[in-house]
């Protein structure tokens, strides 16, 4: 059975890492005001799902070492630091989840797999995170922030199904570059 | 940007952001919010935030009349002047964490012995966001040039924004990576400051009076004075 190997991060990795992230972070822009104080718990993931998981899984393409989703993750949450504090454990904390519940299935970022899920996941594991700052910051109910439970289930699966359209996406645009020799 | 002279330490004012943004949320449904927001919007102003709050202004009446609006639809009155109530939290907090230079924290994270390629990483994604959104606005009018529009050929349109996005992100940072290395940043090395952030006078009676502050309302919070 295959172990995780973890590799020393370079400097064109960090930087690269670091790039990736703030177009990350300029593709969500424009959807973060609009959901930022929304109270229906997964709004805020749905939202963010596809502009994440497609750049992130490009980034991942390029960088196929363990802890790049988490470099990401923590690169965003610091920068999100300054504008909304809690975004920074929601990044960091959703990055670290989806890159070990990947991780821990496929072992190494050598298969595409791995990037799918590791990308795809990201928004989908903010989602706990958000339901804990509520009821500890705003003291909501898990049963206030959820309403209809349908509702809820269906903005689970979208964000999980527009998290995996993303890291598709990515994917297919990762190929592209691939076979161009440019990634 | 705010005046170097008339900023808050930048790791003292992160940390006083992530308190008032907390503390705000957690205080909406208290009927002394008002003096809560009072208070904090006083001692701002007694430290001359008067700009960035200006600043801070129309984006809160904007998101916090929509935000209210959508409240509106689903909820009472009440949850709509929480939902603005919240987006003012969120104004107070950033007054405070968008009044930070971004090379005086990094300074400041270098002081506490931060790993520099973290920070080195922040002032990257802070500067690059403004430079790809120039990126983008060339890629979108070379896009309208050729006549490719997001509605009639939806895979085009995206061929033909992301391939130039993406080849753009690793020939800037390839640039950046060589420049780097070239001038000696490496992952594991050491690096001196060339200005050594200092905790001052200033600094110390804006938090003295920001905790005195946020001391009395949370023990209002769990029930003090009575």
């Amino acid at each position: 059975m295959t172990k995780v190997t973890f590799k020393a991060f370079t400097i064109r990795d960090i930087v690269f890492l670091a790039v990736i992230t703030a177009v990350t972070l300029l593709f969500s822009g424009p959807f973060a005001p609009l959901v930022m104080t929304a109270t229906k718990l997964g709004v805020q993931a749905i939202a963010m799902a596809l502009p994440f998981s497609l750049m992130t899984s490009v980034g991942l393409r390029k960088v196929k070492k363990p802890g790049s989703l988490t470099l990401i993750g923590l690169f965003s949450g610091l920068v999100l630091l300054l504008m909304a504090p809690v975004m920074f454990f929601n990044q960091l904390i959703g990055a670290l989840l989806s890159e070990g519940t990947a991780l821990l299935l496929f072992k190494t970022y050598d298969n595409k797999k791995t990037i799918l899920f590791s990308s795809g996941l990201f928004s989908f594991f903010t989602i706990p995170l958000t339901a804990i700052v509520n009821i500890l910051a705003k003291g909501r109910s898990i049963e206030e922030q959820i309403g209809n439970p349908l509702t809820f289930v269906l903005i689970v699966a979208g964000t999980i199904i527009l998290g995996f359209a993303g890291a598709f996406i990515g994917n297919k645009i990762a190929d592209e570059l691939e076979k161009a020799g440019k990634l | 940007m705010y005046q170097d002279s008339k900023a808050i330490h930048p790791i003292m004012s992160l940390i006083f952001s992530l308190l008032l943004f907390v503390t705000g949320l957690l205080f909406v449904k208290e009927g002394w919010f008002h003096f809560y927001v009072l208070t904090f919007i006083v001692l701002l102003l007694l430290f001359r935030f008067e700009k960035t709050m200006l600043r801070l202004i129309p984006f809160i009446i904007i998101f916090g009349s929509v935000m209210g609006g959508l409240t509106m639809v689903n909820g009472s009155r009440q949850d709509a002047l929480y939902a603005f109530y919240r987006v003012l939290a969120l104004g107070l907090a950033g007054t405070l964490s968008i009044s930070i230079r971004p090379i005086r924290l990094v300074r400041s994270m270098n002081q506490l012995r931060i790993p520099r390629w973290i920070s080195l990483a922040v002032l990257i994604v802070i500067r690059f966001i403004e430079i790809f959104r120039e990126e983008i606005r060339c890629i979108r009018q070379a896009i309208r040039l050729r006549n490719i529009r997001l509605t009639e050929s939806p895979v085009l349109w995206g061929r033909a924004f992301f391939i130039p996005l993406v080849i753009r992100v690793l020939s800037i940072s390839e640039g950046l990576a060589i420049s780097l290395e070239t001038r000696g940043f490496s992952t594991n090395n050491e690096g001196t400051s060339y200005e050594v952030i200092r905790f001052r006078k200033r600094d110390l009676a804006f938090s003295c009076l920001f905790t005195g502050g946020l001391a009395v309302f949370i023990c209002l919070f769990f029930g003090g004075f009575r």
